[in-house]
């Protein structure tokens, strides 16, 4: 029996009439990359966002560490234990890239005259390891709305790295980036795993999750219709049915 | 030479009223259409603390620099909820009822009289008024620059690019949007002080809608979120109607075509240079 970081229970979400979310109820186990996969629809990302509190939840109680979370903002959560990516590419437009990892590390850059005063200051090198940790080469003051859709998803990726945080959220981290950097993010989230990270991720490419993952959710109409190991799961006939369409 | 002085004076007032007008809209994205009512507010507060309480002029410019920020802060506590337009409707309604306050409150404001004064004696000639504006104003300049150059002036540009994205960062966005406004106030009822000792005479009239139309040409010239724009920009459009001043023109022309002007830059602006003369950003 092991002890799961992130305890959800019985989460209900629906959008006027359309139910996204019929009763989840999940334990993430802590250094362990968790995969969360299903259909289009089928509520992974509304379950994200109720977990980094983006959504309210219509019932249901999310408990981290024991303790719940449920009633918390969602920059409390991100700047206390979560960092997160989201599905759409979403960067600051007018600011380069190097202001991003910045603006991910600083703790104090809204506290105005700390800022002007006594500003946090980061080295070149601390920027230029975050993006190599995401195979990101682009130079730094390259604009975030300059840059295409799958550096867009590297930079956040990597920002989401390097907040502090206890637990990682990436939805479809490698969706529209090119193979060989799936190759290189796969290295690198196993890296962290090995570095004692908690991971809970969405992917639609099943050999990606396949080779990353320890353990995988499988989701339908916003419910939970299958969970196990990677073999498990593989061999599974309901998931085969409604996943893999056979 | 008394008119040359006086000109200058006015730029450099205007200059700091528009470049407090563009940190919240250009470098923080939050359009706030009541920025003048936060001009009036400091020129009010800085006449009357002056005439009534006696207070010192510096002082009293503090004050209402003071004054304007803590009503923003209650503005914006009010407007929490709303964003873009919803937000932009709700400060321009905000403009409205401190316009009327001006010229409702008789006892405090001196209703359509105005208020009416002289400078103290270090102050009086428009020279040594261009000098003590002259001081405040680079200060002020000074700061901004400074203020848009730090890492907050950064966590103000992911607010305006994207605050969901900026809150999963962990970044308390309401706070910082009430700092924005409240920084973009100050400035304004700072500019609003150096106003009311400039023409030494406060009245509603000079804070009639018609002027956001004068800093919002400055800021549109100059370009949304560039300090070097607002500067160059705040040279011409207050020197614009002083050139259409000495156009052999009647009198009673004047007044329109200056408004007309504005409106002629506003739209050769948007047209040939959307983004103005030193614009980095785009307003979604
Ligand atoms: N903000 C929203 N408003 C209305 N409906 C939504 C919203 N977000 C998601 N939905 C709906 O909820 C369901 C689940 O969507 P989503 O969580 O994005 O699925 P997935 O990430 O698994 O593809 C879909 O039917 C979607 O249309
Ligand atoms: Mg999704």
């Amino acid at each position: 029996m092991t002890s799961s970081i992130l305890d959800i229970k019985a989460i209900h979400k629906s959008f006027g009439g359309n139910k996204a979310l019929n009763g989840i109820s999940l334990g993430i186990e802590a250094k362990k990359i968790t995969a969360i996969i299903g259909p289009n629809g089928s509520g992974k990302s509304t379950l994200f966002n109720i977990l980094t509190r983006v959504l309210k939840q219509d019932s249901g109680e999310i408990f981290f560490k024991g303790t719940e979370i449920s009633k918390k903002e969602d920059f409390q959560i991100s700047s206390e234990i979560f960092s997160r990516t989201f599905q759409e590419t979403r960067a600051f437009g007018y600011l380069s890239i190097e202001d991003h990892i910045k603006l991910a590390l600083a703790k104090e850059d809204s506290n105005f005259f700390r800022s002007l005063i006594k500003p946090e200051r980061f080295g070149k090198k601390i920027i230029l390891d975050a993006l190599a940790l995401v195979g990101l080469e682009k130079p730094l003051e390259s604009l975030g709305g300059d840059i295409s859709y799958g550096q867009t998803k590297l930079l956040t990726l990597a920002m989401a790295v390097v907040k502090s945080h206890e637990m990682l959220f990436l939805d479809e981290p490698v969706a529209g980036v090119a193979p060989f950097l799936r190759q290189q993010i796969a290295k690198t989230l196993q890296k962290l795993r090995q570095a004692g990270e908690t991971i809970l991720l969405i992917e639609h490419d099943m050999n990606f999750v396949v080779r990353i993952a320890d353990f995988i959710v499988v989701m339908d109409a916003g419910e939970v219709v299958a969970q196990g190991s990677a073999d498990e799961i593989v061999n599974d006939k309901e998931v085969l049915r409604c996943y893999l369409g056979r | 030479m008394n008119y040359l002085w006086t000109v200058c004076t006015q730029i450099g007032i205007f200059l700091i009223l528009s470049l407090s007008f563009n940190f919240s809209l250009g470098f923080s994205g939050l359009i706030n259409l009541g920025h003048i009512a936060f001009f009036g507010l400091g020129a009010y507060m800085a006449s009357i603390a002056y005439t009534v309480y006696g207070i010192p002029v510096i002082l009293a410019i503090l004050f209402a620099g003071v004054f304007a920020m803590l009503i923003s802060m209650l503005l914006i506590s009010l407007c929490r909820k709303l964003e873009g337009d919803y937000l932009a409707l709700a400060t321009l309604g905000f403009h409205f009822v401190i316009y009327s306050l001006f010229l409702n409150l008789e006892g405090l404001t001196g209703g359509t009289r105005g208020i009416v004064f002289t400078r103290p004696e270090f102050i009086k000639s428009e020279f040594s008024y261009l000098l003590f504006s002259l001081l405040i104003v680079l200060l002020c300049l000074f700061f901004l620059k400074r203020a848009v150059d730090s890492p907050f002036g950064k966590v103000l540009g992911a607010l305006r690019d994207d605050e969901q994205l900026l809150r999963s960062l962990g970044k308390n966005s309401f706070i910082v949007k009430v700092k924005a406004i409240c920084i973009s106030s100050f400035f304004a009822g700072i500019a609003g002080g150096l106003y009311a000792f400039y023409l030494k005479y406060t009245h509603p009239d000079f804070f009639f809608l018609a002027e956001l139309v004068v800093i919002l040409s400055i800021v549109i010239m100059g370009g949304l979120g560039s300090v070097r724009g607002t500067i160059v920009a705040s040279f011409i459009v207050v020197l614009l109607p002083e050139v259409i001043r000495f156009l052999p023109l009647h009198s009673s022309v004047i007044g329109p075509i200056r408004q007309l002007s504005y409106a002629l830059v506003i739209i050769l602006i948007l047209l040939f240079k959307p983004r103005g003369f030193f614009g980095k950003v785009d307003l979604k």
